[in-house]
């Protein structure tokens, strides 16, 4: 009784603190305020069935981080034969920013930043929102999209050039 | 990278409907934990309402059972004369329910020696 008692105590902390950074970066990747939200929900559903395997406390953040991403990365493909490629993802992902009800278009330096931002490669992207919003060390990132921190820092830098590269033209 | 960017920052075109955050929370850990709780009262209750119902079919039957039919129908026997007796335990023998309970009534009967 004490251990669910603690399990539920663990958990709803655990939504507290982090139901708004994982929906940013759910809404980061999907665009879509009405996807990000359900998303969320079954990233922090899917959380609280697995809490009993989580070992190490100091992990939560990467482990939360990692089940959203795999999440978003189904719903993009979901009922796709083949993944899409980077290109048809990014004009979806476009598409998405350009009919939203829960998006500031006044802005226009901020939307020409997150349509470049939407325009890298799902795996730059992740990384790079992971790096330049979450703050988060190359091991982190590495461990969420299950590479190496080398091969994360070559495409935060790929993913910077490319950034400003579009944000000059 | 700070420097690349700063005109922009972390500032995103992105928002959210009013309450979305406290909403959401609401809604996960209802979903969550809420329906752990639920489940957890369901039990308990459970198990208090068939404790209450074992309890109610064998513990005040059995608590009964010596202490009603003999006593109240031995004393109403005890002041038959023998032609009462013997109408009395036709009539009940002639009912498919009452000689059920007559059944039952010489357990009780034998244990008083009758």
């Amino acid at each position: 009784m004490q251990t669910l008692r603690k399990k539920m105590l663990n958990f709803t902390e655990l939504v507290k603190r982090y139901q708004e950074p994982l929906y940013w970066h759910l809404r980061r990747l999907v665009v879509s305020h009405e996807d990000a939200r359900d998303l969320l929900q079954e990233t922090l559903l899917q959380a609280w069935q697995k809490i009993d395997t989580l070992r190490e406390e100091g992990a939560v953040r990467g482990w939360l981080y990692k089940i959203a991403t795999h999440a978003a990365y189904r719903h993009l493909n979901r009922n796709r034969i083949h993944p899409l490629s980077t290109e048809e993802l990014s004009n979806m992902l476009l598409e998405r920013l350009q009919g939203s009800d829960y998006v500031d278009y006044e802005e226009e330096g901020l939307l020409r930043f997150q349509q470049a931002i939407l325009t890298l490669s799902e795996q730059q992207r992740t990384v790079f929102t992971l790096r330049y919003y979450d703050e988060m060390s190359y091991e982190e990132i590495a461990r969420v999209v299950d590479s190496s921190p080398e091969t994360c820092r070559v495409a935060y830098h790929n993913a910077t050039k490319r950034i400003q590269t579009l944000l000059k033209e | 990278m700070e420097k690349e960017f700063n005109k922009v920052g972390r500032r995103m075109p992105y928002r959210v409907p009013e309450g979305f955050f406290e909403a959401q929370e609401k809604e996960i850990l209802a979903k969550s934990v809420g329906s752990k709780t639920r489940f957890h009262r369901w039990w308990v209750g459970g198990v208090a309402a068939a404790a209450c119902l074992m309890v109610g079919l064998f513990g005040l039957h059995s608590a009964d059972e010596p202490t009603f039919a003999p006593t109240a129908l031995y004393g109403y026997t005890e002041q038959m004369n023998d032609e009462e007796l013997t109408t009395w335990v036709e009539f009940y023998e002639a009912d498919i329910f009452l000689s059920d309970a007559t059944t039952n009534m010489d357990i009780t009967f034998n244990n008083y020696n009758l």
